[in-house]
């Protein structure tokens, strides 16, 4: 994305500056104890899901063996096993990779929606501004977890019908959060003077606006992974997520507290897996939070 | 960031120079109620037709959600009468305004399942969420203030340390994990579980009250007291750079007066908004909570109507929920009001 030859440079283009300065912003981030852990954890979590997803796993995750039900963790069965005597292991990772799926989803969804109107909101303001802005407040007073509830009893439990219900329940922290760097940005000089030059205006908003919220998008993207894993994993533990036999973390806790007596691992193990993956990203998004924001009150 | 954000006064129009101090304030508290309220109006206004339209889009309806699979047994002439008993036939902006009709006379309906009012219902599942709700932020407030205060004075030290880990494992555990953790450790380890007897009320029997009421108010507490943790030291330590907080040490003032008096009121109001901010997240929490421990409140009965398709109930207790979210909004800016002399113009 090199800038055509003969097109004015502003003093400050954010997005050569964004180009040269990805590698240090990794590097930075590998710098920071919570940035570090953060990536560890999540790259773990993700390869434990994904590599299921070639064969790599030690059965099937919905095997069921009913001789060896509630076994408690040995050579063959990491984690133990069930109630139906299936691998608590290979469901562990298994329910990553629909947590995964479900929550990347939901995030595109709210990023794309709430991006735009954040954007739209910021650079036209007027009706525009207050029509967005007055809706994601209508938003902001139902708890997402009820907004998320009532979206999936209307559509049924299935993949995209979670990630629909999470995306829109989020969709309105990103428009807050663009709407306010492209209001600042909007008036400096480098946007001012691409209108000047007659750019188009998608031109200035693609080129020139954009990139100089997608620092703050980076953060509000990583922690936004970490709350739709929540919010998934909250939905499938009400018995709102993708029903049995698909191994939702959600799901399995839920089942595990049955059985928590005599089989904890059934608790456990899929517990820590939520709790890990929500953790990794939200150490993720501070670091990010960190690297783009020197100043956002951390020592 | 917030609702809070935006709800906040709004500049009054600059009065004329000679007026007096008194008369300015009298007249900004007036300006500022007369929004606040209307914003508020309006926002319930909203939640209410979002909230009418989603459930309308739920499939099925009250006939198939009563009588379930036997509704295919109705002849056309009964499925004509009950069409017209439940108004389901009716356009939608109709049915909506039968709906916000009775709200204004106070009538919220009636529930199809348990026959019983709507208002009944929520009367007698509310207080159980509120009490809930409270004992939760009581002891979030506790704990989140407490090991931010302690983070905040002596940073990279144990006391920081500890308030960090706090922080960062009570934002990572959901609720539903932490509660279901809790019922496990009580139930087979300590053979103790509270929510076995049915509910106890405030006033019936305060004891077993508090016994059901405890342990998932320390389930929700545990998320907002993190919340609250960081936010806490983060002001903190904001402040403490401030030029007064170095004078006020300077002076000779001790370290507890410095950091209470100094600092930790300056550091109040970002709290507040984010105490408001986990009070929303509360009451969506209680949905969750009360379903782990029995408890007969609002998220119970919500959950229950929205499975059962009893609209009426389900959009009673939305609207309950927004309300208190709503007047949770205006409350933060009321405090902000009494600890920050700056808004209060």
């Amino acid at each position: 994305m090199s800038v055509s030859v003969g097109t004015p440079q502003p003093a400050f283009d954010p997005v050569a500056s964004a180009q040269s300065s990805r590698r240090s912003i990794a590097r930075r981030l590998w710098a920071r104890g919570n940035g570090r852990a953060g990536l560890i954890i999540v790259v773990v979590m993700v390869l434990l899901g994904l590599v299921s997803l070639i064969g790599v796993q030690p059965h099937g995750p919905n095997d069921q063996d009913v001789y060896h039900a509630l076994k408690g963790p040995s050579g063959t069965h990491l984690f133990g096993t069930d109630s139906y005597g299936r691998d608590v292991f290979s469901r562990v990772q298994h329910g990553i990779v629909l947590s995964l799926e479900i929550s990347v989803i939901a995030v595109a969804i709210c990023t794309v929606i709430g991006t735009l109107a954040g954007v739209a909101a910021g650079y036209l303001g007027g009706v525009v501004s207050a029509v967005l802005m007055g809706s994601a407040d209508l938003l902001f007073a139902v708890p997402s977890i009820l907004l998320a509830l009532a979206i999936v009893t209307a559509l049924g439990p299935g993949t995209l019908d979670s990630a629909l219900a999470i995306g829109i329940g989020y969709a309105p922290i990103f428009a807050r959060v663009v709407r306010g760097p492209v209001l600042s940005v909007r008036e400096a000089d480098y946007v001012k003077a691409g209108a000047v030059l007659g750019f188009s205006r998608r031109r200035v908003l693609f080129r020139h606006i954009l990139p100089a919220v997608s620092g703050v998008l980076a953060v509000q993207i990583t922690l936004a992974l970490g709350w739709a894993i929540l919010t998934e994993a909250s939905l499938s533990f009400l018995g709102l997520g993708p029903p049995p036999p698909a191994s939702s973390l959600g799901l399995m806790v839920s089942e595990g507290t049955n059985f928590a007596r005599t089989a904890w691992w059934n608790l456990a193990f899929p517990a820590a897996a939520i709790v890990a993956l929500i953790i990794g990203f939200n150490l993720l998004g501070d670091a990010l939070r960190d690297v783009f924001d020197p100043t956002s009150g951390r020592d | 960031m917030s609702a809070l954000e935006s709800s906040l006064p709004q500049a009054p129009a600059p009065p004329p120079a000679q007026t007096r101090g008194a008369r300015r304030r009298g007249r900004g508290l007036a300006r500022w109620t007369t929004v606040t309220l209307l914003r508020g109006v309006g926002t319930l206004i909203g939640v209410a037709i979002v909230i009418f339209i989603v459930l309308r889009l739920l499939p099925g309806n009250q006939i198939t959600a009563s009588l379930g699979v036997s509704a295919g047994l109705l002849t056309p002439a009964q499925h004509r009468a009950l069409n017209h008993f439940y108004g389901i036939g009716q356009p939608l902006p109709t049915q909506f305004w039968h709906w916000a009709d009775g709200i204004l006379h106070g009538n919220l309906g009636l529930s199809t399942q348990s026959g019983r009012t709507v208002t009944s219902l929520i009367g007698t599942a509310l207080p159980v969420t509120l009490e809930l709700a409270i004992l939760s932020m009581i002891i979030g407030l506790i704990l989140g203030i407490a090991s931010g205060v302690a983070a905040a004075a002596a940073p990279g030290r144990f006391g920081d340390w500890s308030g960090q880990t706090f922080a960062l494992f009570g934002l990572g555990i959901p609720n539903f994990v932490i509660g279901a953790a809790l019922v496990a450790i009580l139930s087979n380890v300590f053979h103790y579980f509270p929510s076995s007897k049915s509910y106890a009320g405030l006033f019936s029997d305060p004891w077993l009250n508090f016994q059901q009421l405890i342990f998932p108010a320390l389930t929700l507490g545990i998320g907002v007291g993190a919340a609250v943790m960081r936010t806490t030291r983060g002001a903190m330590l904001d402040v403490s750079r401030l030029a007064f907080v170095r004078s006020a040490r300077g002076k000779g003032l001790a370290r507890r007066v410095v950091i209470g008096r100094h600092v930790l009121r300056n550091a109040l109001i970002p709290i507040t908004t984010m105490s408001g901010i986990q009070f929303g997240y509360l009451l969506g929490g209680t949905v969750i909570v009360e379903q782990i421990f029995v408890l007969p409140g609002l998220g119970r009965l919500l959950i229950t109507s929205v499975q059962e398709h009893d609209y009426a109930v389900a959009q009673g207790a939305t609207l309950v929920f927004a309300a208190g979210f709503v007047l949770v909004n205006i409350l933060t800016d009321v405090i902000y009001m009494l600890i920050d002399p700056r808004v209060r113009t």
